[in-house]
């Protein structure tokens, strides 16, 4: 166990490189600098390229990269040109709002998702079930973009009941908190709550169709408890899968919601620091989002075997 | 199973009501603070969309007006506007001019006292000024090596090369303005500016929430002047407790948060909602003049070199429907290089050239310049809808007129990236803010974008700067501006209206080359 | 020689086998109601971006700032943009542009990808390398490494399709690495090795056939998800840049008049979810038939 975290954790160093470096040239090769944003529309060309030198944007750029990831390794993923902060505290920062969505997204996916696959699942063919999929289906293509402007125009413009959008933190007050949230929730879950759906009935069906059910269905054990003690939690592993991947996915991907909701977030962070070109912010928050993504799928990997001991982690 | 299943959507739906039930109570909310005489809440918070975050609020620093829209409530300087563009006197009690016009004595106000509790000194003064001189692009146009020393009895000079009446002027600029600041905050600073935002305004910082607000508060140790309120000068009172400034760059999710009492005010809102805006009875809308969307020629190297080939752009382009097209109704379609409002600059001449839309005569100019079917670049930035939407009119415009047009729309860093080379573009659409003074018009500046402009300009501008009386130099920038539409540096549109939108309880909000937030109560 | 007329043979039968397999497969298809529909939405939305420019009466570039912003009438059935353009003729266009942008980011990830992932399933070295570098981009969201790319590319539809391919093409290496694994194990793989195929000749015609299905199942689903994309990113301003429409960049500019002008965003919003509904039911259909795995359990 212990041997395999190593080797994953290992193995992460080499995609880190590799992205730190992808991304450096990609941000550094764009052009338009940090100088131009900091002074402004009508700022002569004299001042501009003044700031340019100061900040050290005309020093060669694999110097400039040899500085950034030195640092790196010290622990330290440089300081904001806009935030006057650290970069790591300009990440904390953004990351409460983030996390409250995903994590609202992925407990509607749960709540949502999963029971509406077990129905579709125990009725098969039913109209019940080519409903609830026809539903999922359009769950999935139905982009989050769209969905939140079609919220905020009923919910916020039309009946009033929720802001439109701005954020709350959690520390005042859950209420608060939430009506804030519930459309980008919304918005960003619904295909996550979609692929549950899909990924919870088709498991299940596939489970359902062993012979070990088969056995207890003859052996008379009652359907609940065919479905609920034996079947389900064997279905579990792909369901655990999706809802995984979809967390990495959420953490990650809520930028366009962030940016339609006005939710100062990890994705919102990037973009405005892409268009500030806010160098350190745009490269420490894309290795941190990295790290995450691969964090979280390791972690999902050592769930598997929690669950399902059958699965030997070191056979990889 | 299925009576459980009913419970367990009655019980989801409980929830979901009582989420719901709860979530619409607040905005009911009243302003917190004490009801005061004619149901005046003096007190309370104001909160104010703007649509994107200042990039510093170190005012020195940026010509971004994002920064000076919030920078100013933080921030004092020595003279500033009153609402008929003449500096007077705000940190300074009085000013004191040499006979050769050389030497400019400031008298600083006493006990003006800095938001963390310093009484501001004759050496704040003198380090700021310097600071800004040595930063503000106006300052080096209109009086490059000027200086600030130490008077006597606390007082601060500014010894300038050459004497002028635009001075004053210049030292009371909007934007990049000559904000006082505390002498350690300012030898504290990095080269991307100060880190500490401590003025002596009568708002002070509290806490900026990167991508979300500014929080200011008001400031209660501040001295207001004695003088009727007019423009950025005279009295100021913070009259609100909370003042926020948040970012919300999308427009109709502004309309969307006025509309449900999310913000007071909102800034920079889509002529297209007008209807919508005015419909609701519990708005007003306040509109100012922003600037003016423009054309600026490549005078570096190309085409546009040839005054010609400018010429028949000029002669071309139906003004109208482009500023139809990217400013709706929100515009005034003028031909004076300084705002009307600036009554004191405000000219006609050359009045005859603007908007023509004479197809004949470009042809005829296109024809005598020799082009023949060059591939002509326009560049402009999506950042700003209304520029990026008078590029696309006048790409139609032009292509009409037989001219091969190529768009480049970029987002604003890679577009004064672009604009650096001269060998990238032909035409660049944007926006100019107004400016005090012609001075300052950054399309006769030595260092401009589009190229420096010809003798005979740069003579008579200097003429205006070194004029002794006001009469004497607007006669020359009669002249001046004249020249200037048959020469074409660039071609002005029109201006540009920018419509706020205003609560009806919001009371005392102005509108003066930005919002003016003190003095502005929030009534019953 | 003996060995290769057997294998003439073989591939004789193995034709006719398939072209049996391929009328099964037919008909196991269109069997599929949603499948069909799929197919049929996606047949429609070809049709429309081909043959609808011949159609339309009106320019989708044509302005008249007039009429800008009318509502759904008889000349403008679905009204006016804020130039006073004919919606549907843009959307029209858009249809051309976002439906290109999506076969080309499928095709272009598929052919990149396939190599990716047959060299990396060949090679052990190059796997390491190739599949680390994969990682990587997985790792990093697509929309926001597409802004990135963009913001260092430029705006123009190609760049479109070039960031989007980019961030695609891991997700074809990965199905094709798998898929061709299986089949590099197969013993007529070792058999031609032994005798000295060349590997070019291993790779492109023995192993690559086999990893068809499985790729045409992904690039089905890319196809649909790279539509979803470029209208995201044209709807954050970075996609498809002005004046050319994309059903994305309509919608963009429908954003800022949502409040009075609700057909730019509506129409376009139904073609990106028809669309993609269509790349979804038609890639559901074709994984139920072509990985069998799956097709055991929900059939």
């Amino acid at each position: 166990m212990k041997a395999f975290i190593l080797k994953r954790v290992l193995a992460l160093l080499p995609i880190l490189f590799i992205v730190s470096i992808v991304v450096f040239l990609v941000i550094h090769l764009t052009p338009g600098d940090p100088a131009t944003v900091m002074l402004g529309d009508t700022a002569t060309e004299e001042q501009v390229k003044a700031l340019r030198e100061q900040l050290g944007l005309n020093n060669p750029i694999h110097e400039q990269y040899v500085h950034w990831i030195s640092g790196v390794f010290q622990g330290d993923f440089g300081y904001s040109y806009f935030m006057k902060q650290p970069v790591m505290d300009t990440i904390i920062s953004h990351l409460g709002p983030t996390v409250s969505l995903a994590i609202l997204a992925e407990i509607m996916a749960i709540l949502i998702g999963i029971p509406l696959g077990i129905i579709a699942a125990t009725r098969r063919g039913s109209a019940t079930d080519q409903s609830l999929m026809g539903v999922a289906l359009l769950g999935i293509s139905v982009p989050s973009f769209l969905l939140g402007l079609f919220l905020v125009l009923v919910f916020a413009v039309q009946l009033r009941w929720l802001p439109v959008g701005g954020y709350e933190p959690l520390s005042e007050g859950l209420l608060l908190h939430l009506k804030y949230l519930i459309m980008p929730a919304i918005a960003l879950g619904s295909m996550q709550i979609a692929l549950t759906a899909r990924m919870t009935r088709s498991s299940l069906l596939e489970v359902l169709n062993t012979n070990f059910i088969k056995a207890a269905r003859s052996k008379g054990v009652k359907e609940r408890h065919v479905i609920y003690r034996h079947a389900l939690r064997n279905a579990f592993l792909p369901i655990l899968t999706v809802l995984g991947q979809t967390f990495g996915v959420l953490i990650t991907g809520a930028a366009v919601v962030e940016t339609i909701f006005n939710i100062p977030g990890i994705g919102q962070l990037i973009i405005n620091s892409v268009g500030r070109r806010d160098y350190s912010v745009i490269q420490g928050v894309v290795l941190f989002v990295t790290f995450t993504y691969v964090f979280i799928n390791l972690v999902i990997d050592l769930l598997y075997g929690v669950i399902d001991p059958r699965v030997r982690l070191d056979q990889k | 199973m299925k009576i459980k299943n009913r419970f367990f959507m009655f019980v989801t739906i409980l929830v979901l009501g009582a989420v719901l039930f709860g979530c619409s109570d607040k905005t009911s909310e009243t302003p917190k603070g004490k009801s005061g005489e004619n149901g005046v809440v003096s007190g309370g918070e104001l909160k104010v969309a703007i649509p994107t975050q200042p990039p510093t609020l170190d005012a020195h620093m940026t010509t971004a007006l994002v920064t000076r829209d919030v920078s100013r409530h933080i921030f004092e300087t020595l003279v500033a506007f009153n609402e008929n563009f003449e500096p007077v006197p705000m940190l300074a009690e009085s000013i004191d001019v040499s006979d050769d016009g050389k030497t400019y004595t400031f008298h600083l106000r006493k006990g003006v006292k800095f938001h963390n509790g310093k009484e501001m000194t004759a050496e704040d003064v003198l380090v700021s000024m310097n600071r800004w001189l040595e930063k503000s692009g106006s300052a080096q146009a209109v009086i490059k090596g000027a200086k600030f020393e130490a008077g006597d009895d606390g007082t601060v000079l500014l010894k300038v090369e050459q004497a002028s009446s635009l001075i004053l002027n210049v030292l009371a600029s909007t934007s990049q303005f000559a904000a006082i600041m505390p002498k350690e905050v300012i030898e504290a600073a990095p080269e991307t500016g100060v880190e500490e935002y401590i003025g002596t305004g009568p708002f002070k910082f509290v806490e900026w929430k990167h991508d979300q607000n500014i929080h200011l508060a008001k400031f209660d140790g501040y001295q207001p002047v004695d003088l009727p309120a007019s423009g950025l000068a005279g009295k100021k009172e913070a009259l609100v407790d909370d003042l926020y400034f948040e970012f919300v760059s999308d427009s109709s999710t502004r309309l969307a948060g006025i509309q449900t009492g999310q913000y007071n005010i909102t800034d920079d809102m889509s002529r297209d909602d007008y209807q919508q805006m005015n419909s609701n009875p519990n708005l007003k809308m306040v509109t100012s003049f922003s600037g003016y969307l423009s054309l600026t020629f490549n005078k570096n190297q190309g085409l546009f070199t040839d005054i010609k080939m400018r010429q028949a752009v000029n002669a071309a382009l139906d003004v109208d429907s482009i500023l139809k097209g990217a400013l709706i109704d929100a515009y005034r379609a003028d031909s004076s290089y300084m705002l009307k409002e600036n009554v004191l600059w405000f000219s006609e001449a050359g009045k005859e050239q603007y908007n023509q839309h004479d197809t004949k005569k470009a042809k005829q100019l296109l024809e005598e310049a020799g082009y023949n079917g060059e591939e002509i670049t326009i560049l402009t930035t999506k950042d700003s809808l209304a520029a990026k939407n008078a590029t696309i009119i006048a790409k139609e415009q032009l292509e009409k007129l037989g001219m091969k047009i190529k768009l480049e729309i970029y987002d604003w860093p890679t577009t004064v990236a672009q604009r650096e080379q001269p060998d990238k573009w032909q035409l660049f659409i944007s926006g100019f803010p107004p400016v005090p003074t012609p001075a300052e018009l950054l399309f006769f500046g030595e260092k401009f974008y589009g190229g420096p402009v010809d003798e005979k300009i740069a003579e008579k501008l200097h003429a205006i700067n070194t004029a002794t009386s006001i009469e004497e130099a607007k006669k020359t920038w009669d002249e001046l501006q004249e020249y200037s539409w048959e020469y074409l540096p660039i071609i002005k549109f029109g201006d540009i209206t920018q419509v706020l939108a205003v609560e009806k309880k919001i009371d005392g909000f102005k509108f003066f080359n930005g919002p003016v937030l003190w003095n502005t109560k929030i009534t019953k | 020689m003996e060995a290769l007329e057997k294998r003439e043979e073989l591939i004789v039968i193995k034709s006719n086998l398939k072209k049996q397999q391929r009328q099964l497969f037919i008909r196991r298809f269109f069997a599929n109601k949603l499948a069909v529909v799929g197919l049929a939405i996606i047949i429609f939305l070809i049709l429309l971006s081909i043959l609808g420019p011949l159609v339309i009466s009106h320019d989708p570039y044509g302005m008249k700032v007039d009429d800008r912003l009318g509502a759904p009438s008889s000349i403008h059935l679905l009204g006016t943009d804020e130039f006073g353009r004919d919606l549907l003729s843009r959307i029209i266009y858009g249809a051309q542009v976002s439906m290109g942008v999506g076969f080309a980011v499928a095709a272009i990830a598929s052919i990149v990808g396939m190599a990716v992932g047959l060299y990396a399933s060949y090679y052990r070295v190059l796997d390491n390398v190739l599949m680390r570098i994969c990682d990587g981009i997985m790792a990093f969201p697509a929309i926001l490494l597409a802004i990135a790319l963009m913001a260092a590319l430029g705006a123009s539809t190609n760049n479109v399709i070039l960031s989007l391919s980019i961030v695609y093409i891991p997700y074809i290496a990965r199905v094709v690495r798998s898929a061709a694994l299986v089949v590099r194990e197969e013993t007529y793989i070792e058999a031609m090795k032994a005798q000295g195929a060349s590997s070019w000749r291993i790779i492109w015609l023995h192993i690559a056939p086999n990893t068809l299905s499985p790729l045409i199942v992904q690039a089905t689903f890319i196809f649909a998800n790279a539509i979803i994309v470029e209208a995201a990113l044209s709807f954050l301003g970075a996609g498809v840049p002005a004046p050319d429409p994309s059903w994305g960049n309509i919608l963009y500019d429908g954003k800022k008049v949502i409040f009075t002008a609700w057909w730019m965003v509506v129409y376009p919003g139904i073609c990106i979810v028809l669309s993609v509904l269509g790349f979804n039911l038609f890639g559901d259909g074709l994984r139920d038939l072509l990985d069998p795995h799956t097709n055991q359990a929900k059939k």
